[in-house]
């Protein structure tokens, strides 16, 4: 049980806009034991196994912490949300314990965050580390939500003191380069990852930890167009944690991209067959419409609609992947605004305005679109599709000049961005007598 | 008869499948969960492949089991769907017994029913009767059993085993089932989802077959030994009753405090030993009374003891506790009977004041069988230090322990007698070592009644009806002794004015009577045991 103290798990988010829980990514805690390392995922069914009974006749806040903690570990690799309740529940008890217990009240708040409840979070992480400022898993899970609800320049500063109070963690820098991407500093987020990863290597991480930084790296070379750069990544990743489904899914986009449609095919249908995520399925909706079997697409999109619904009894996650489907897809424009809205009112941050321009356009309100728009590119992302969808806010407008502008940068960041959106945005920049990129 | 049992069970299958679903599935709307239910006969496996699929993953089916895609399963949709599917399911399921693969087959009709899931979606379930036929001769069999059906998928997976016409002798699976297959899955959360993919089984064809049902608590029964009466079946269905109601709660108290009672009277509980011992060694009532409660707490506690032990791990095969638990119980019984041989002859040498009479001592058979060869089984690997599951192997060790070491306490006893010949009652330890002898041997149908309960996740009504057996032996037992005393009483006070030499000699040798019939008692009783070992 010594150990348990010592294993602490932050939470990094995956530089993902899907934003669900399932999407966590596995930093570890600076201070973290490599116990990680060795545990493969049946060791920590186990491990689960053993401590479930061992709480159930002895529930002490060490067992309970420890419990918990395996369980966010576990919902990295298997993405079952399910996963997440159950460490909820494991922190609350070990929090009904001992309301003052530092590893059960840092669990607490991380949990909160996998859970989408990023106000809560942030407030918990906040009392902790003014308990202790120096606390780097109070640390971590402060500056995640921060950005998660748009504090960019708080975020900044966690971060900062993150990294002053463990300098050179993999933990530290991978989300410093996450804020920097988020920022438009490509060259700080491009050698903060790599910084990242060969911290990461160095101190040994085995399974996801490593995985996830190749995945992060990944995501990067994807959003800016390197596609072969971004399989390879992907690749690595799954030598280091096969079945590790973000890896999976980012794959089956870089070859997406590429034009490599079966391929994306297959490799979305594995993804999907892990968890069945909206963007997931909407994505491989896209590529069986485009590859002309429209029944199956019919089959995704219609799965799709069945999460909605029972996301919507279990109140689960989903809320923005769901938007951005019924948005890109002109299906059921108002609920997608519905959810957005919903959000964009405790989660402002760039995804969020984005999410809620690209809604506010397909109900046909362009100038709050075009607010909305704005927000999301005040921080200088570099994002494709949050410029695709200025783009087209703006020649809704009639604005031409502004258009073509965000037009030709969202193709040039990323020229296959989207196998459905990209030659949309191609259409329009022509339409707008545009050089395409 | 198999045909039958798959009947029953595919009935039984469809009224629960068709009844709005309790629980939402485990895992979250997207799990596909399994259930393989093992039944070995000697003339092969038979499997009870259950596939249960949450929201999602049925819709994902819809298409292929809808052809005509008119938005209906009609009779012939979902016949083509499933008897496509339990074959697909078939091939990846690998049957090996003595290394040697049994192919599987579809051995009976497979139902599908759709149980309406969450938000007024259908959820999918699938059971799928296969067969692998073969010939087992006699001699210990192996058997492997491998499902690589939706391996990685989330869900529960699920594999028990049970024999009919063959003894298991060790499985690394247990005989009963936690989800009454796949029906209603635990609700605490912290408690993961069974992941079994495989499960290896050692049997050996056996002499008497015993019958299998589906149910899980019959399931308990099968695994258990001594046969089962009609009465204790009424007690083990109680717990399975599905609706509870106070009323209906209370009731059930007062049947299994009645069962108890009844049960006290069969065969095995101490009472020849409490009965020679009160006869012999002019017991009160107070003591009798001692004894009869340490028979009561040291029944239900073994109840619990092995309850928890059988639920928690899937390597404890109880038939192969049960002889243990007898040895333990006649090597006290016979340590007892030795010490009062040792007073009965002290005193006997001595001029006694008061006659005694002979009261008929009623029975000497404790039955008792079970399994044959015993390893030790550990339920958990312990390689890991930072495994605390080993707690309960400690408790485990520690009960054991100690029902190993009251001979020893209880000779210590008889050896502070030495100082105190006279004195007619023996010390506290060898009265409770009587009651514990009388009830370390856990009856099977509390136990049943108990792991049915918790099968059901209705753990804390199975706690009350088995607490509530252990009071009705207590009112027996007790109840016994009382008569005992209050008969022993009456013919003191007829023979005592006699001066019949006969009489009194007959009286003055009556403790050694008794005491060697104690240990007569105890030695067979160890005796069977080690037989059974």
């Amino acid at each position: 049980v010594a150990t348990a103290g010592v294993i602490a798990i932050s939470y990094v988010r995956a530089a993902d806009r899907g934003g669900t829980a399932a999407e966590e990514a596995p930093g570890r805690s600076v201070t973290a034991l490599q116990v990680s390392a060795e545990v493969d995922r049946r060791e920590l069914d186990r491990l689960i196994r053993a401590y479930e009974a061992e709480v159930r006749t002895q529930p002490t806040v060490t067992g309970l912490t420890f419990l918990g903690q395996m369980y966010v570990q576990r919902g990295r690799t298997t993405g079952d949300v399910q996963t997440y309740l159950q460490a909820a529940a494991a922190a609350d008890q070990a929090v009904a314990l001992a309301p003052r217990d530092r590893a059960a009240r840092t669990l607490a708040a991380g949990v909160r965050y996998t859970t989408h409840d990023f106000g809560t979070a942030a407030m918990a992480a906040r009392s902790l580390v003014a308990e202790q400022p120096d606390d780097q898993g109070a640390l971590a899970v402060l500056g995640d939500a921060q950005l998660e609800l748009g504090d960019y320049a708080g975020a900044g500063a966690t971060y900062g003191r993150l990294l002053q109070a463990a300098p050179d963690a993999a933990a530290a820098l991978v989300r410093q380069a996450r804020l920097a991407f988020l920022q438009g500093r490509l060259p700080d987020a491009d050698q903060l990852a790599a910084q990242a990863k060969a911290q990461a290597l160095a101190s040994a991480f085995g399974d996801t930890g490593l995985a996830y930084y190749s995945v992060f790296e990944g995501q990067l070379d994807l959003d800016r167009g390197l596609y072969a750069d971004a399989a390879q990544q992907f690749d690595q990743a799954l030598g280091e944690s096969p079945g590790y489904y973000t890896a999976i899914a980012g794959l089956a986009r870089a070859r997406a991209a590429q034009g490599r449609t079966a391929e994306a095919i297959d490799l979305y249908e594995q993804a999907v067959a892990i968890v069945p995520q909206p963007d997931y399925l909407s994505a491989l909706g896209d590529l069986y419409r485009l590859d002309g079997q429209a029944e199956r697409a019919d089959e995704e999109y219609g799965t799709v609609e069945v999460i909605a619904e029972l996301a919507a009894i279990n109140r689960q996650v989903y809320n923005r992947q769901l938007a951005m489907y019924y948005a890109d897809h002109d299906l059921r424009v108002d609920e997608a605004l519905r959810l957005t809205t919903a959000e964009l009112a405790v989660r402002k941050d760039v995804y969020g305005y984005d999410a809620q321009a690209w809604a506010l356009f397909k109900n046909g309100r362009l100038q709050e679109a075009r607010a909305a728009a704005e927000r999301a590119l005040a921080q200088g992302t570099p994002d494709a599709k949050i410029w695709y969808h200025a783009g087209l806010i703006d020649q809704a407008l009639g604005d031409a000049d502004r258009a073509r502008v965000e037009l030709r940068r969202a193709l040039t960041i990323s020229p296959r961005f989207d196998p459905l959106q990209a030659p949309r945005a191609r259409g329009a920049l022509a339409a707008l007598g545009g050089a395409v990129p | 008869v198999k045909r039958a049992l798959f009947a029953i069970a595919l009935t039984v299958g469809a009224l629960v499948g068709s009844a709005p679903r309790a629980s939402a599935h485990p895992l979250g709307n997207f799990t596909v969960n399994q259930f393989s239910g093992l039944h070995v006969t000697p003339g092969g496996v038979t499997v009870d492949l259950v596939t249960d699929m949450a929201e999602i993953p049925t819709y994902q089916r819809r298409s292929a089991i809808d052809a005509n895609h008119d938005g209906q399963v009609d009779e012939a949709e979902a016949s083509a769907w499933r008897d496509q599917q339990c074959l697909a399911l078939a091939r990846d399921i690998t049957i090996e017994v003595d290394d040697r693969a049994l192919s599987p087959v579809v051995a009976a009709e497979a139902s599908l029913t759709f149980p309406p899931g969450q938000g007024g979606l259908p959820t999918l379930r699938l059971e799928c009767p296969l067969h692998a036929a073969a010939a087992f001769g006699s001699g210990t069999h192996e058997l492997q059993y491998r499902n690589a059906d939706f391996a990685g998928r989330l869900g529960w997976r699920e594999i028990v085993a049970v024999g009919e016409g063959v003894t298991i002798t060790a499985s690394d699976v247990p005989a009963l089932d936690v989800t009454d297959r796949l029906t209603r899955y635990p609700k605490d959360l912290l408690r993961s989802p069974l992941a079994q993919d495989s499960a290896s089984v050692r049997f050996e064809p056996a002499a008497g077959a015993q019958p299998a049902t589906p149910s899980p608590v019959r399931a308990a029964t099968g695994a258990l030994p001594r046969g089962v009466d009609r009465l204790t079946r009424g007690f083990t269905d109680l717990v399975a009753e599905r609706h509870l109601t106070l009323l209906f709660g209370l009731t059930a108290f007062g049947i299994a405090l009645a069962l108890g009672a009844v049960h006290a009277l069969a065969p095995g509980h101490g009472k020849t030993v409490m009965a020679a011992y009160i006869v012999g060694e002019r017991g009160t009532l107070r003591e009798a009374a001692l004894i009869g409660l340490a028979v009561t707490v040291t029944h239900t506690a073994g109840v619990l003891t092995l309850g928890v032990l059988l639920s928690t791990s899937t390597a404890i095969a109880p038939e192969r506790l049960y002889p243990w638990f007898g040895l333990t119980s006649g090597l006290l019984v016979v340590g007892v009977g030795l010490t009062l041989i040792r007073r009965a002859l002290r005193v006997c040498r001595r001029p006694r004041p008061a006659p005694y009479v002979a009261f008929p001592v009623p029975e000497a058979q404790l039955a008792m069988t079970g399994g044959r060869d015993h390893d030790h089984p550990h339920p958990h690997d312990q390689r890991h230090p930072h495994d605390h599951a080993h707690a309960h192997d400690h408790d485990h060790a520690h009960d054991d322990g100690h029902a190993h070491a009251h001979p020893h306490a209880h000779a210590h006893g008889g050896r502070a007698h030495r100082h105190a010949p006279i004195d007619p009652s023996l010390g506290w330890r060898s009265l409770l070592a009587v009651g514990f002898a009388g009830g370390l041997v856990p009856n099977p149908s509390a136990l049943v009644v108990l792991l049915g309960a918790i099968a059901l996740g209705r753990t804390w009504f199975g706690l009350v009806l088995v607490v509530a057996y252990g009071v009705g032996m207590a009112v027996t037992l007790t109840g016994a002794g009382l008569l005992l005393v209050r008969a022993r009483g009456f013919f003191d006070r007829r023979l005592g004015r006699r001066t019949d030499r006969g009489v009194v000699r007959f009286s003055r040798s009556l403790p050694l009577l008794t005491s060697t019939v104690i240990t007569v008692a105890g030695t067979i009783l160890a005796a069977r045991a080690l037989a059974a070992l």
